[in-house]
């Protein structure tokens, strides 16, 4: 017993003297290493995202750090995001993952919400498009036939103030009448309900569409209506590119009510789309990071996208969508952080009241 | 026929095996370790499979998340302690067999009752393919309400002769599982304005410290070792006898695992409950259950084994989870670049045929090297427990750290902990409290999208009344023989005169 | 078992009461969607746990023994300990853990815990001072191991200690 525990002792030194990490004093990042903070899960898609693109940023990043993703999961990635606002210092040597589920919490002036990415320095970002499709047996076979359509519709929601707010204040503007049913723990939940008949209504995000409604749409159990769209490089609404047949949403709207969405509505909507789709995941640098870390790392990330190999996990695990780096991402985001407040405060006080929850 | 034959093939190449032996290994060491699961394996492994080949990722992480549900028996039988979220049951039976220096054949038993289990989890996961999408799709949300509340019918049976204490246990339970953020709105509740509650209490943290924290005290207490026997009794093949013995129930309780792994929506933490509860319901001479009686743990062990491969089945062809574990798996798939969903079955079934190999295989790997290890290790059982105990607080203070990897863990594990010893000393019943824990999310989920959706007409539907059938005959069965035991006893008892 | 220190069991029953009495007051608060369930079920509970508290008051009275049996949970038999000595090593088990934590929030998890290992194994076990040490520094092993592994962070102290320490 005791040469066994002589056995274990001297093993377990062995190990921690061999792991111990060289610090190394230099310029640039040689040697370091990079804590990439993503408030979600193992496994979830902002982790996965993360860890497809850390390989490249540690090739093209100077001196070749080590990127590590340092999960900090809670409160619906608040948690994550207040720990990076407070304890990330502007070294260059922690950034972090933000996803729609975290922006949504921000533009939703949640009191727990201590981040601000109106402060941060945004390195690149990552689009995702949704495609929205409704039980054929209704009727419609596309979005002309919702002209008119009176029919009550169910739609399998996760909460009224999660990414379903995209979809919720779509219908309400394209004038359709449905009725969000809460607790569903996610899209595929989602899909599944749809194929299940408990609801008629359903978008998916791009890749699961391709794989999972595609073969639907051709047993005749599904009919597609419209994209949420695409941003430009001007930060308009266009169709999205992995789906050119459908009409986006403001299209949508458009071959609807014969003019193009506006007002204090569509606002919001954009900026949440944007938030939750069109920039929906972005890596960020924290305050008062100094120029040229700030550049450094753009143009990684821009080399990053360039990548050929890159370019394949792209279309293989991303959605095929293009990346943005650098002054493009500026410019996407801002969108997001330009919405007047009055029209945010008109999308709050529509969520509040339509769906009987306390924001504020 | 063909593909089935040729992934066999491919899994057995060197460099594929290998990888499957690595995940053994892994999944070995993580289920001995109490309180750590597949999640925290699929955690250390995801950066890893990064770049490999989908065939040899899925060696590593099936391998790992398919032993685990073995190996997790050793600190269950040995301690009391549950190696992982999936082996608590395992403990009522075989820790006090363990403490009557029956170890070996605790652990023999469970072994092989988890290797069948596996093997037939993998076999199911097999023929259930084609026909597994119908299947899935007939169960709404209506029907995955009831099946929540046949697994809380469970505690019914549970809770011996307190049904009250065990009801509120199991609403105990209940509650802290509403701890935290409402399912479908934005409403915190129950959190006292403190951060860490936000997201409720982890299910390492309840189960640790409702399981683990009280049996360290005991010991501690009572300040001897573990067997209360000096000698270790009856050696690991007898163990193996019995499971064989046994083998209908074996059967019966993994298609009880598979079932419950593949029906979305009842976790597999309470699988090894289910099994275990519907094995006292189903036996006349229940008498010796908690008491060392081997059937208590070849139920449960045959039944989580089980789990893992009917757990395959939504997180394949949906894109579902079927358990936490399956959740990172699910980040595993999209690293790979793999969509799950129906697609799968038309593009991807090498895969998935894969996967099933792996799954077989490893079970049989972990099994192997499980016997091998148990002699070793039931050796432990015979050192006083102050050996143990200083090692046991680290280990448990770390597993549940890890599950929110902030205070609020390590405080939670306290008072969890002080909890679980008072329900234990006083009788209220613990495993009660663990099946409300985890099934409270289901049935407040469930029972409101139901209600939202169909008003109450879901009351009406084909397959709700099914299952109340099935509640109501499970429960009827059990104050059946319950009654006609304690009839017995008396009538026993009168003729001894007392 | 005794029927004199049998205190502590009506203490934890009547907490019972007062805490689903809470779950429904609480429960009045929130959204109506996020009350009915808690609402409902600590109501049913809360009058359960006031029958569950008379029906112990009323077998104490009658002095009714005997543990039970029927597969409720895992029993403890004390033997000759008294329960109020079971209670007193409780109670001193928790304020060692409670001391463990404070060690935590002062000097960090890993070396807490590694002192914890050493002393316990000095005091409690009784082995000799080399054997702790290195049982204490096999607990750092691992640790430093699991935290390379998961990329773990442990808890830190108010003083901050160098990597595997803190």
């Amino acid at each position: 017993m005791r040469k066994y525990f002589l056995f274990l002792g001297i093993a377990f030194f062995l190990v921690t003297s061999m792991t111990m990490v060289p610090t190394v004093e230099g310029a640039d990042f040689s040697g370091k290493t990079i804590k990439w903070i993503i408030p979600f899960n193992v496994g979830g898609g902002s982790d996965v995202w993360a860890r497809l693109y850390s390989p490249f940023l540690q090739k093209y990043l100077p001196g070749n750090p080590i990127v590590v993703v340092k999960n900090m999961p809670g409160g619906g990635s608040i948690i994550g995001g207040n720990y990076f606002h407070v304890r990330a210092k502007p070294n260059g040597l922690t950034v972090f993952g933000s996803s729609g589920s975290t922006s949504f919490p921000y533009l939703l002036e949640n009191p727990k919400v201590k981040y601000d990415f109106a402060k941060y320095q945004i390195v690149f970002a990552t689009p995702v498009g949704g495609v929205c499709y409704i039980n054929p047996e209704l009727g419609v076979k596309s979005v002309k036939d919702l002209k008119g359509f009176k029919k009550p519709l169910q739609y399998a929601s996760q909460g009224a103030t999660s990414l379903d707010i995209i979809p919720l204040l779509a219908f309400e503007m394209l004038g359709l009448d449905v009725k969000a049913v809460f607790g569903y723990k996610g899209r595929g939940p989602g899909r599944v309900a749809f194929e299940q008949g408990e609801v008629n209504i359903d978008y998916q995000t791009t890749p699961a569409y391709i794989k999972n409604v595609r073969p639907l749409i051709k047993q005749g159990k599904a009919a597609p209506l419209m994209s949420w769209g695409a941003l430009d490089a001007n930060g308009n609404i266009v169709r999205d590119p992995v789906e050119p047949d459908l009409p986006s949403m403001p299209e949508a709207y458009e071959m609807l009510y014969g003019k193009k969405p506006s007002g204090p509505g569509f606002n919001a909507w954009k900026a949440f789309f944007v938030a939750g789709f069109g920039m929906q995941k972005a890596m960020w640098l924290p305050e008062k990071t100094s120029k040229d870390i700030v550049a450094t790392y753009r143009d990684a990330a821009a080399k990053v996208i360039a990548d050929a190999e890159f370019k394949e996990v792209v279309k293989k695990s991303l959605g095929g969508y293009p990346q943005l780096a650098g002054k493009d991402a500026v410019v996407g985001f801002q969108q997001v952080l330009d919405v007047p407040k009055k029209d945010r405060g008109w999308l709050i006080n529509w969520i509040e009241t339509k769906y009987k929850v306390k924001i504020r | 026929m063909d593909v089935v034959l040729q992934s066999l093939a491919v899994v057995l190449q060197p460099s594929h095996l290998l990888m499957l032996i690595c995940g053994v290994v892994m999944g070995l060491s993580i289920g001995i370790l109490p309180g750590l699961g597949g999640i925290v394996g699929m955690t250390i492994l995801l950066p890893v499979i990064y770049g490999m080949d989908p065939h040899s990722a899925f060696g590593l992480l099936i391998g790992m998340v398919a032993v685990i549900p073995t190996s997790d028996t050793f600190p269950s039988v040995m301690m009391g302690i549950p190696g992982s979220s999936a082996s608590q049951a395992t403990i009522m039976d075989g820790y006090p067999l363990a403490k009557k220096g029956e170890a070996a054949r605790a652990l023999g038993a469970a072994f092989t009752a988890s290797l069948i289990g596996g093997l037939f989890g993998a076999l199911v996961l097999t023929l259930i393919i084609p026909i597994a999408r119908p299947i899935v799709l007939a169960f709404g949300s209506p029907e995955l309400f009831m099946l929540a509340l046949l697994g809380m019918s469970m505690v019914g049976v549970l809770s011996g002769n307190k049904p009250i204490k065990g009801i509120l246990a199991a609403g105990i339970g209940v509650m802290i599982g509403a701890l935290g953020d409402a399912p479908a709105v934005p409403e915190y509740r129950y959190t006292f304005g403190i951060d860490y509650l936000i997201d409720g209490v982890p299910l390492v943290v309840v189960g640790l410290g409702l399981f683990a924290f009280p049996e360290i005290v005991d010991l501690l207490i009572k300040g001897r070792s573990i067997a209360e026997a000096a000698t270790l009794g009856k050696g690991w093949l007898d163990g193996v006898k019995d499971a064989l013995k046994h083998k209908f129930i074996v059967l019966r309780c993994s298609v009880i695992g598979v079932i419950v792994g593949f029906l979305p929506g009842l976790g597999g933490s309470v699988v090894d409950w289910i099994a275990y509860g519907h094995i006292i319901q189903t036996t006349r001479d229940r008498g010796k259950f908690g008491q060392g009686d081997i059937r208590g743990v070849i139920a449960p062990e045959s039944a989580n084994n089980a789990k893992e491969g009917g757990g395959l089945i939504p997180t394949f062809l949906f894109g579902i989870p079927g358990s936490g574990s399956m959740a990172v798996f699910l980040g595993g798939l999209l690293i790979l670049g793999i969509q799950p969903g129906p697609g799968m079955v038309t593009e991807n079934i090498d895969l998935i045929y894969t996967a099933i190999w792996s799954l077989a295989l490893a079970n049989v790997f972990g099994a192997i090297l499980s016997i091998a290890l148990s002699k070793p290790i039931t050796r432990l059982t015979v050192i006083p427990f102050s050996y143990l105990a200083p090692f046991m607080v680290l280990i448990i203070t770390f597993a549940c750290y890890q599950a929110t990897r902030s205070w609020g863990d390590l405080i939670a594990l306290l008072l969890m902990g002080i909890l679980g010893w008072v329900m234990k000393q006083y009788g209220w019943p613990r495993p009660a409290a663990l099946i409300g824990f985890v099934l409270s999310d289901n049935l407040e989920t469930y029972l409101f999208i139901s209600v939202q959706r169909y008003g109450f007409e879901w009351l009406t539907r084909t397959g709700v009344i099914v299952l109340a059938a099935i509640i109501i005959g499970s429960l009827v069965m059990g104050i059946f023989y319950q009654a006609r035991k304690s009839s017995k006893a008396r009538a026993s008892g009168e003729r001894n005169g007392k | 078992m005794e029927s004199k220190f049998q205190y502590p069991r009506f203490i934890f029953s009547a907490i019972v009461i007062i805490a689903f009495g809470y779950g429904i007051y609480e429960a009045f608060s929130y959204a109506y969607l996020a009350k009915i369930f808690p609402l409902y079920i600590s109501l049913v509970l809360f009058i359960l746990a006031i029958i569950n508290f008379i029906q112990e008051i009323r077998a104490w009275r009658k002095g009714a023994g005997g543990t039970a049996r029927g597969a409720a949970d895992l029993e403890s038999e004390w033997g000759d300990l008294g329960m109020s000595e079971v209670l007193r090593r409780f109670a001193v088990f928790v304020a060692v853990v409670i001391v463990l934590y404070a060690l935590v929030w002062l000097i960090g998890y890993p070396l807490s815990i590694t002192l914890f290992i050493i002393v316990l194994y000095r005091f409690i076990t009784g082995t000799r001072w080399h054997w702790a040490i290195l049982a204490g520094l096999a607990g750092l092993g691992f640790l430093a191991l699991v935290s390379k592994l998961l990329y773990m962070d442990w808890p830190e102290g108010i003083f901050k200690l160098p990597w595997p320490l803190g």
